[in-house]
C-alpha cells in the first residue's frame, strides 16, 4: 500500500512550481504593461526573460525526470492527453514570453511597436494561464487518487501560483533597484491579498479532503496535517510561506524586508507543489496492506541471494 | 474480440507460480513483478475466519487511464482490448504509473521505460494460453474472449457473478474475479 505518491517526486514538483511561477510572473508583468504603468518599461524586458528562464528550467527538470531523455521531444506527440497539452502550452508560453521580452530592448528593430506588443502580451497571458491550470487537470486524470480533484485543485493552483508569481516579480524588481517604485509597493499589497487567499484555499482544500468520502483522500490529508508531510505543510507552506510574509507587512517595505518576504513566499510555493504532488496516495487494492515484499525489500533479498551465491561458488571453486 | 481474464479466488492458494512464470516468460529481473499476488484477510472474527489470495496483473482496461494519459502515445490499446506499451515511444515519464489505479506498471531502470503485463499476446495469437494461465497448478485462471457470449470465461463470469477491481472508477477492467 502506498504511503505517498512514489512515482513523481521532487523533480516533477520543482517543474510544476517553476513553470507555474514563471507563467504567473509573466501575467503580472503583462498586466502591468497593459494598464500602462511606468515600471513595466523599466523591468518587463529582463523580468520576462527571468519568467521564461524559470519555466525553461522547469521544463528541463521534467526532461531529467524522464527515463529516456533522448526521446523527450515525443512528449508532445499525443495532444489528446493532458500531459501533452501541458508540454505544448508550456512551450507556447515560453516562446511568446520570449518574443514579448524583445519589445523592451532598444537594439531590436520592433522594440516599441505598441499594438503588436500588446497583442503578444494578451496571447502570453492566455497561454500562461492555461499553463498554470493544466497541471491540475493532468493530476485530476488519476482516477485512483481522490486527493487530486481537478475542479478544486485548479483554483488553488491559480491562487498559489499568483502568490509565487507576484513574489517573483517583486523580487526581480527589488534586485533591479526598483524597490521604492509605487507599482511595486502596490504589488506588495496585492501579494498580501493573495497570501490570505492562499491560506484560506490551501487549508480549506486539505481539511475538505480530510472529511472526504474516499479513504485515500482522507489518508492523504491526514499525512499532510499530522503525518510525514506535516513539517513541509505547517512549517513550509503555512508558516514560512504564508503567515510570516503576511506579518512582515507590518515591518514596512524596505528592500531587505521585500527580499526576505518574497523568498519565503517562493519557498512556501515550492513546498506546496511538493506536498500536494507527493501526498496523493492511490486507492489501495484489497489486501495491499499485507503485501509483504515491497520493491526495495525484494532488491535487498536479491542482493543477499546473489552475494550468498557468489560465496558458495567461491567455496566450491576453492575445494 | 476482446481478450479478458478470470481468476477464481476460491482456487488460488497464493503460490506465486503465476508471478514467477511471468518473470520467466518475459525475462524479468527478480524485483519486477508484472503480476503480484495479494493476501486478503484474515477476515471475520474467530472462529469464523477466512482469507484468500488475489493475483493482480494489468487489468487491460477498456477505459484505460494510462492510454488516455500517455503523452507520447506509447501506451495503446489494441483492437482486441490488450493494452501494451511501445518501447520505442516510451520516454519513461512515469505518468502512466501515476494515473494507473491498480499500481501494476513497473519502471525498468536500465531501459528507462515503463513495462507491464502484455497478456502474452504472442502466445494468444498462436492459439496458446497466457503463461500465467498455463502455469497455474490449481487451474484458477481462465483466459478468453469477453465478447463471445458462448465462451467459457463469459459463462463463468455470469454463473459466479464475477467482479472487477475498483469498478466505481469506471475503467472497465478486463480481469474478473470470482470472490470466495
Amino acid at each position: 500500500m502506498e504511503t505517498k505518491q512514489e512515482y513523481w517526486e521532487g523533480l516533477a514538483a520543482g517543474s510544476f512550481f517553476l513553470v507555474a511561477t514563471g507563467a504567473m510572473m509573466f501575467i503580472v508583468l503583462a498586466v502591468l504593461d497593459l494598464i500602462g504603468t511606468q515600471i513595466s518599461t523599466q523591468i518587463n524586458g529582463w523580468a520576462s526573460l527571468v519568467a521564461v528562464a524559470g519555466a525553461a528550467i522547469g521544463g528541463l527538470l521534467l526532461m531529467i525526470e524522464a527515463g529516456n531523455k533522448a526521446k523527450a521531444y515525443l512528449i508532445v506527440a499525443n495532444p489528446a492527453s493532458m500531459a501533452s497539452k501541458n508540454a505544448i502550452m508550456m512551450t507556447l508560453f515560453m516562446g511568446i514570453a520570449f518574443v514579448y521580452a524583445t519589445f523592451f530592448f532598444d537594439f531590436i528593430p520592433w522594440a516599441g511597436l505598441e499594438i503588436i506588443q500588446n497583442t503578444v502580451a494578451v496571447l502570453g497571458i492566455i497561454t500562461a494561464l492555461i499553463a498554470v491550470v493544466i497541471p491540475a487537470l493532468e493530476l485530476g486524470e488519476s482516477r485512483g487518487r481522490a486527493f487530486w480533484d481537478a475542479s478544486a485543485l485548479g483554483p488553488v493552483f491559480i491562487i498559489t501560483s499568483a502568490a509565487s508569481g507576484l513574489a517573483a516579480v517583486i523580487l526581480t524588481a527589488v534586485i533591479m533597484g526598483y524597490a521604492e517604485n509605487i507599482s511595486i509597493l502596490i504589488l506588495d499589497k496585492v501579494l498580501l491579498g493573495f497570501l490570505v487567499l492562499q491560506l484560506i484555499s490551501v487549508v480549506t482544500y486539505v481539511f475538505g479532503k480530510r472529511h472526504s468520502g474516499a479513504y485515500e483522500a482522507r489518508k492523504a490529508a491526514d499525512n499532510i496535517l499530522n503525518g510525514q508531510f506535516k513539517i513541509s505543510f505547517w512549517g513550509g507552506i503555512i508558516l514560512a510561506g504564508t503567515i510570516v510574509p503576511i506579518l512582515m507587512l507590518l515591518l514596512g517595505s524596505i528592500s531587505f524586508i521585500l527580499i526576505a518576504k518574497t523568498v519565503l513566499v517562493l519557498i512556501g510555493g515550492a513546498c506546496f507543489r511538493n506536498v500536494f504532488l507527493q501526498a496523493a496516495i492511490r486507492k489501495p487494492l484489497p489486501g495491499e496492506e499485507n503485501e509483504f515484499l515491497g520493491h526495495e525489500e525484494i532488491l535487498w533479498l536479491a542482493e543477499k541471494l546473489e552475494k550468498r551465491w557468489q560465496e558458495k561458488a567461491a567455496e566450491i571453486a576453492g575445494r | 474480440m476482446r481478450w479478458g481474464m478470470l481468476v477464481d479466488l476460491r482456487k488460488c492458494v497464493g503460490c506465486h507460480a503465476c508471478t514467477v512464470a511471468c518473470q520467466n516468460e518475459n525475462k524479468l529481473p527478480l524485483a519486477d513483478k508484472w503480476t503480484k499476488v495479494l493476501r486478503i484477510g484474515p477476515i471475520g472474527e474467530y472462529p469464523n475466519l477466512t482469507g484468500y489470495f488475489m493475483p493482480v496483473p494489468c487489468m487491460h482496461c477498456e477505459e484505460a487511464p494510462c492510454v488516455d494519459g500517455c503523452p507520447t502515445g506509447a501506451s495503446f490499446k489494441r483492437e482486441d482490448g490488450i493494452v501494451l506499451v511501445n518501447d520505442e515511444k516510451c520516454i519513461g515519464c512515469k505518468f502512466c504509473m501515476v494515473v494507473c489505479p491498480y499500481g501494476v506498471r513497473n519502471y525498468n531502470e536500465s531501459k528507462g521505460i515503463v513495462e507491464k503485463c502484455r497478456m502474452c499476446w504472442e502466445r494468444l495469437e498462436n492459439g496458446e494460453q497466457t503463461r500465467c494461465t498455463e502455469t497455474c497448478q490449481l487451474k484458477a485462471r481462465y483466459c478468453g474472449d469477453l465478447d463471445d457470449p458462448d465462451s467459457e470465461i463469459v459463462s463463468l463470469i455470469h454463473k459466479h457473478n464475477a467482479q472487477v477491481l475498483h469498478d466505481e472508477l469506471g475503467t472497465k477492467p478486463s480481469v474478473y474475479y470470482i470472490i470466495p
